[in-house]
C-alpha cells in the first residue's frame, strides 16, 4: 500500500481568466517562438522525402506566387478598396439593376466570331414592359443589330406581346447543298443581308403550356455571284405554335420529368406577289426524365419539319427547313442540312455541375430530305454528338460552351468524322 | 552520388522505422503564451476585400500552395498537454473550467454592457445603409458604442439570432468576441447625430438622412407592437486595424510568430463553424484590435465577429443556398468531379430539404458532414486541420451541455418559442453527430489531473453525451518505464463509473513496480529512468479493439512526492500489440 504523499502535486492547468504574461522580448523586437512542444523535433519520413519535389517545383511556386498570385490579388484588392467594382456596376447598371448594358461575344470555329454589347431595361417604361437590344459585329461585313419590346398582360402576366426588329449581314453563311446527300467538303460561304420585323402574341395556358401567334416581315438579300444562290426576296411570315409541356412549373429551369410536344405551322408569302407562297410545318416530341428531381435530366427528342409548296415558285434555300447550329444536330454548323424536309432525333443528358452551370451530353441522328421525307432511311442519316456547358439562370443571358462532332452519312463506305465544332460565348436569348 | 543515395535511404528508413519515444522535459507546460510584448509602433491597418480574398482562396492560393508540396503537419502552438495556452488569440474557458449556462449566455457581455431599449436616445454617428448587412453605429446613454444590425425580409429573426448565438458559442469555447445582444426598440429611439455620416456604396461619406434610416428599418423584423429587432454589437476596446488572415503572419506585429494556418485554435474553429453552419468563416469576419493596456503595453488582440450567416442563412438563388456549408462558392473539386462522373456522385445539396422551421433554411442534420464542412471559400487554417486539432475542439464542444445550449439560444430572444425549441434540439443533434464522428477515431480523453501525486483523473468527453453502451467503454492502461520505455511496469483495465461516467480516476502506479525503482538511489528528478509512459487505450463497447490511444508522460519523483505529469501525446498510429 502506498503512503499518501505529504505534499500534493496537481497537474497544472491554464489559469482562469486573462492574465498579461511576462514580456519575452524587448519592445518592438520579434519575439522568439516559444517551445510549445518542448520535445525534440520529430523527423518525419514523408517530410524528408518531400524536399526533392519541393526543390524541383520551387521555381514554379515562385512564378505562381510572385508573378501571378500576389500581383493579381493585390490588384483586385486595390480595385475593391477603391470601390472600382461598384463604379463599374454603376456604369453598366442603373435603375437598381433593372437596366444594364453588358458585353457579348460568341465564337463558333468555322465561322467569324462576334463581339458586341447588349442592353435590357426591365419594367420600362411601364412595370409590365421590357425593352432590350443588342449589337454584334466582327468587321464591317458582319454586323447584327436587334431590338425587342415585350409587354406582359393578362392575369399573372401570362400573356405577352413581343415586337422585334433586326438587321443582320454576314459574309460567312455556310451552304453545303440541298437534300440528303451533302458533305462538309462541299461547303461554300455566301454573304447575305436580312432585315426583319416581327410581332408575336403568346399566352400561357397553364403550367408550361403555351400558344403563340406570330407575324413577321423580312427582306433577305443573298449577295453572291454564284448562280442559284444570289437573289433578293421579301416575305410575310404568319405562324402559329402550340407547346404542351407537362413538366412542373415550379422546378428549376431545365429540370423536371414530363413530356413536351410542340407543333407549328407557318404560312409565308411574298407581299409583292402573293402567289409566291409556301408553308412550313413542324413538330417536336420530347420526353424528359429527371433522375434525381434536381436537374439530372435524360431527354429523348424527335423533331421534324417540312416545307409545303403551294405554288410553282421555288422556295428560297434560305427559307428551307434546316438542321445544324444551336438546337438540332449541334455537332455541325448552322444550316448544315437543308432540304424540303428535315428529321432529327436526339438523346441528351443534362446535369448540374455547379450552382449556376450545367453540363450536357448529347447524341443524335438527322438529315435533310426531299419532299415529305421521301428519301428517309435511318442509314441515310448523319451522327452528331458532343458535350456542352450552359449557365442555368433565368436572366435571359447565357454563357455556353460546346464541343461537338459529326460524322459522314451512315451508309458511307467508312464512317468518319466530318465535322468538329467548338463554340463558346455569352449570348442573349434574343 | 550512389553513396549519397544510400545514406539518404538509410537515414530516411531509420527515421521511419525506429521505435523512439520523444520525452518531455520535467517542467510545466506553457499555459500563458507570451505574445503580448509591448509593440511601440502601431501596425498598419489591413484591408481585406471579399472579391480579392475569395479569388485568392478559391484559385490562386491553392495553386501556389500545391507547388510547395504541402504535407499535413500538427499545429505548432499545441503545448505539452496537447492544449492551447491563453494568448491574444484564445482564453481557456469552457474547455478547462466550469461555466454556468448563465455565464455562457452572457458571453463577452458584462451587466454594464447591456443596451437598455427603454433609455434613449441612441445617437447614430455612422451608418452603412447599403449592402448585404446594413447597420448603424450608435452611441447609447451609457456612453458605449454599438453596431446595430438588422434582419432582412427573408428569414426574419435568423441573422440577428445567429449573430448573438455565434458570439456566445465562440466566447464560451475560448475565442475573443464582442458582446452581442438582441434588442427590441421603438423606431423613435434612434436619432441622427449632428454631423453623422454614412458610407454610400462607393465608399463616399455623405450625411445620413432619415430616408436612409427608414430604408433600413423597412427590411427589419418588427414585433406586432412596432418595435424593431436588432442585434447590438458592443465595440471592443481598442483601435480596430482590420481583420487577421487565416494564413501566414502579420509582418508588422512582432508578437505574431506562428503562421496562422498552424495555430491550433484557428484550426479548431472549424468545429464551431461547422456546428452552427457559419459558412462565412473568412478573414473579413475577424478583427485585429490594437490594445493600449493600462500597464503601458500595446499589442494586438484577435477577435472573431459576425455570425449573421449562420444557422441556415439563405441566398436569393436556391441552388446556391443548398450548397452553402457543403461546397465552396466555386468548388473545383466538386465541379470537376460532377463533370467527369456525369453527376452520378450523390451530393448532399441534392438531398437537403428545407427544415420544418423554415426560418433556419437548410440547417439540417441529415446532410451535415462533420468531416467535410466547407465555408464559402477555402479557409487555410480549416484546411490544415488534423485529427488532433479536431479532437481538441471536440473536447470543448462536448462540454456544451443542453443547458448551455438552451441558455445561449434563449439569449437570442427568438419571437417564436417553437423556433427556439427546434433550434436547441437541432444544435444538440448536430453536436452529437460531430462528437460521435470525431471520437470514433480520436481519443476523447482530456483534463488530466494528478491529485496527491498518485491519483490520476481524466475526463472522457464522449461520456458527457452518453449513448446507451457508454458505460461498457473499456479503458486499457499500460505503464512502461526503463531506458527505452519498453519495460512493462503494469497494466489495468477499467470502465467508467455509472455515477460519474465522464470522470475516471486510477491510482498510480498501476502495477507492482514504478519507474523510480528503476532509477539509482538519489537520482535527479529528471533522471531518464524516473520517466514513465502510461498508455491509455480506449475501446468502445461497439468495437472488438481499441480505437484510440493517449499517452501520458510522467516523472516518478518517488513514493513521497509522487508522479508529475509532464506531457500528453496522442499517437497517430496505435501500438500494434494492443490493436491485433
Amino acid at each position: 500500500m502506498l503512503v499518501a504523499a505529504v505534499t500534493s502535486t496537481v497537474a497544472e492547468g491554464p489559469p482562469r481568466g486573462d492574465q498579461l504574461p511576462e514580456e519575452s522580448a524587448p519592445p518592438g523586437q520579434t519575439r522568439p517562438r516559444p517551445q510549445y512542444d518542448p520535445r525534440e523535433v520529430e523527423l518525419d519520413a514523408a517530410e524528408v522525402l518531400s524536399w526533392a519535389p519541393r526543390v524541383i517545383l520551387y521555381p514554379l511556386h515562385l512564378v505562381l506566387e510572385y508573378a501571378l498570385r500576389r500581383p493579381i490579388v493585390t490588384a483586385i484588392t486595390g480595385a475593391e478598396e477603391a470601390h472600382l467594382f461598384e463604379r463599374v456596376e454603376d456604369l453598366v447598371t442603373w435603375r437598381e439593376g433593372r437596366s444594364a448594358v453588358f458585353p457579348t461575344f460568341f465564337a463558333d470555329f468555322g465561322m467569324h466570331p462576334s463581339v458586341g454589347i447588349a442592353t435590357f431595361h426591365r419594367e420600362f417604361p411601364a412595370e409590365n414592359n421590357e425593352l432590350s437590344g443588342s449589337i454584334g459585329f466582327w468587321d464591317d461585313h458582319w454586323i447584327k443589330i436587334s431590338a425587342r419590346n415585350r409587354t406582359r398582360f393578362l392575369a399573372n402576366e401570362s400573356g405577352e406581346l413581343s415586337l422585334r426588329a433586326s438587321f443582320e449581314t454576314r459574309p460567312d453563311r455556310p451552304f453545303y447543298g440541298i437534300g440528303p446527300r451533302t458533305a462538309d467538303g462541299d461547303r461554300l460561304d455566301y454573304r447575305d443581308r436580312r432585315a426583319e420585323g416581327c410581332a408575336q402574341l403568346s399566352a400561357q395556358l397553364g403550367g408550361r403550356h403555351r400558344i403563340s401567334l406570330q407575324s413577321a416581315i423580312r427582306n433577305v438579300d443573298v449577295l453572291d455571284d454564284r448562280d442559284g444562290l444570289a437573289g433578293e426576296y421579301r416575305l410575310v411570315d404568319h405562324g402559329l405554335e402550340l407547346i404542351l409541356d407537362t413538366r412542373a412549373d415550379d422546378i428549376q429551369l431545365y429540370g423536371g420529368t414530363g413530356l413536351r410536344l410542340r407543333t407549328f405551322g407557318r404560312f409565308l408569302f411574298d407581299p409583292r406577289e402573293p402567289s409566291r407562297n409556301f408553308a412550313r410545318f413542324g413538330a417536336e416530341a420530347a420526353v424528359f426524365w429527371d433522375l434525381t428531381g434536381r436537374g439530372h435530366v435524360l431527354g429523348a427528342r424527335v423533331y421534324g419539319e417540312l416545307a409545303e409548296r403551294w405554288s410553282d415558285h421555288p422556295i428560297p434555300f434560305t427559307e428551307l427547313p434546316a438542321l445544324g447550329g444551336d438546337v438540332e444536330m449541334r455537332g455541325f454548323l448552322e444550316r448544315r442540312f437543308i432540304g424540303d424536309s428535315v428529321l432529327d432525333g436526339t438523346l441528351s443528358y443534362r446535369y448540374p455541375i455547379w450552382s449556376l452551370l450545367d453540363a450536357e451530353l448529347f447524341a443524335g441522328l438527322g438529315n435533310a430530305y426531299d419532299e415529305h421525307w421521301r428519301s428517309f432511311a435511318l442509314k441515310r442519316t448523319y451522327l452528331s454528338g458532343g458535350v456542352a456547358l450552359h449557365t442555368n439562370s433565368t436572366l435571359g443571358v447565357e454563357l455556353a460552351a460546346l464541343f461537338g462532332a459529326g460524322t459522314n452519312r451512315l451508309d458511307s463506305e467508312r464512317i468518319e468524322l466530318q465535322s468538329v465544332r467548338f463554340a463558346f460565348g455569352l449570348m442573349t436569348g434574343f | 552520388m550512389k553513396t549519397a543515395h544510400a545514406v539518404l535511404l538509410i537515414f530516411v528508413t531509420s527515421a521511419a522505422c525506429a521505435p523512439h519515444v520523444r520525452r518531455f522535459p520535467l517542467r510545466s507546460p506553457l499555459w500563458i503564451d507570451p505574445d503580448r510584448n509591448h509593440v511601440p509602433v502601431k501596425p498598419k491597418e489591413y484591408y481585406s476585400g471579399l472579391i480579392g480574398d475569395g479569388a485568392d482562396k478559391l484559385f490562386f492560393y491553392p495553386l501556389s500552395e500545391l507547388a510547395t508540396v504541402p504535407l499535413a503537419r500538427e499545429a505548432i502552438n499545441a503545448n505539452a498537454f496537447d492544449e492551447v495556452a491563453n494568448s491574444a488569440w484564445f482564453e481557456n474557458r469552457l474547455g478547462s473550467f466550469e461555466l454556468s449556462p448563465a455565464d455562457a449566455a452572457r458571453g463577452a457581455c458584462t451587466p454594464a454592457d447591456e443596451l437598455d431599449p427603454e433609455r434613449g436616445p441612441w445617437v447614430v454617428w455612422r451608418a452603412k445603409p447599403n449592402g448585404a448587412n446594413p447597420g448603424f453605429f450608435i452611441e447609447a446613454p451609457n456612453g458605449k458604442r454599438y453596431l446595430l444590425k438588422f434582419d432582412g425580409p427573408k428569414q426574419p429573426g435568423r441573422a440577428t439570432a445567429a449573430d448573438v448565438i455565434g458570439s456566445k458559442i465562440y466566447w464560451a469555447a475560448g475565442y475573443h468576441t464582442p458582446c452581442n445582444q438582441i434588442v427590441y426598440f421603438p423606431e423613435d429611439r434612434v436619432v441622427i447625430g449632428k454631423g453623422a455620416k454614412m458610407e454610400d456604396h462607393l465608399g463616399e461619406k455623405v450625411p445620413i438622412t432619415a430616408e436612409a434610416i427608414e430604408r433600413v428599418f423597412e427590411g427589419a423584423f418588427r414585433l406586432s407592437d412596432g418595435r424593431i429587432r436588432a442585434s447590438a454589437s458592443l465595440f471592443v476596446p481598442g483601435t480596430p486595424l482590420g481583420p487577421f488572415t487565416f494564413q501566414g503572419t502579420r509582418g508588422d506585429d512582432p508578437n505574431d510568430v506562428v503562421p496562422h494556418e498552424h495555430r491550433r485554435e484557428l484550426r479548431g474553429a472549424y468545429v464551431f463553424a461547422a456546428w452552427i453552419d457559419h459558412f462565412d468563416s473568412r478573414e473579413q469576419n475577424t478583427l485585429d484590435v490594437w490594445v493600449e493596456d493600462p500597464s503601458g503595453r500595446n499589442y494586438l488582440r484577435h477577435y472573431f465577429l459576425d455570425w449573421g450567416d449562420s444557422l441556415g442563412g439563405r441566398w436569393p438563388l436556391d441552388q446556391v443556398s443548398r450548397r452553402l456549408g457543403r461546397s465552396y462558392y466555386l468548388d473545383f473539386e466538386h465541379v470537376l468531379g460532377d463533370l467527369f462522373t456525369l453527376g452520378s456522385i450523390a451530393r448532399p445539396w441534392d438531398r437537403v430539404q428545407l427544415q420544418e422551421r423554415e426560418l433556419f433554411g437548410y440547417f439540417d442534420l441529415e446532410t451535415f458532414e462533420p468531416d467535410d464542412y466547407r465555408p464559402g471559400y477555402l479557409n487555410p487554417a480549416f484546411a490544415a486541420r488534423t485529427d488532433r486539432d479536431l479532437a481538441w475542439a471536440a473536447r470543448i464542444l462536448a462540454r456544451f451541455t443542453p443547458e448551455h445550449v438552451r441558455a445561449i439560444v434563449q439569449a437570442a430572444k427568438l419571437p417564436d418559442p417553437r423556433d427556439e425549441a427546434w433550434l436547441v434540439d437541432q444544435l444538440l443533434l448536430r453536436q452529437q453527430k460531430f462528437l460521435q464522428r470525431i471520437f470514433s477515431r480520436a481519443a476523447p480523453l482530456g483534463r488530466f489531473e494528478l491529485e496527491r501525486g498518485s491519483s490520476l483523473c481524466f475526463e472522457d468527453a464522449a461520456q458527457l453525451h452518453p449513448v446507451e453502451t457508454s458505460t461498457r467503454t473499456l479503458y486499457k492502461l499500460r505503464f512502461y518505464g526503463g531506458e527505452a520505455l519498453d519495460q512493462p511496469l503494469g497494466w489495468r483495465q477499467l470502465s467508467p463509473d455509472a455515477n460519474h461516467p465522464h470522470k475516471s480516476c486510477v491510482e498510480l502506479p498501476i502495477g507492482r513496480r514504478r519507474p523510480a525503482e528503476l532509477a539509482p538511489p538519489g537520482a535527479a528528478d529528471d533522471d531518464p529512468l524516473r520517466y514513465g509512459v502510461l498508455k491509455i487505450f480506449l475501446q468502445p463497447a461497439t468495437s472488438l479493439h481499441p480505437v484510440s490511444e493517449v499517452d501520458l508522460h510522467l516523472y516518478d519523483l518517488g513514493e513521497t512526492r509522487g508522479f508529475r505529469l509532464v506531457g500528453v501525446d496522442r499517437p497517430r498510429a496505435m501500438e500494434r500489440s494492443l490493436r491485433d
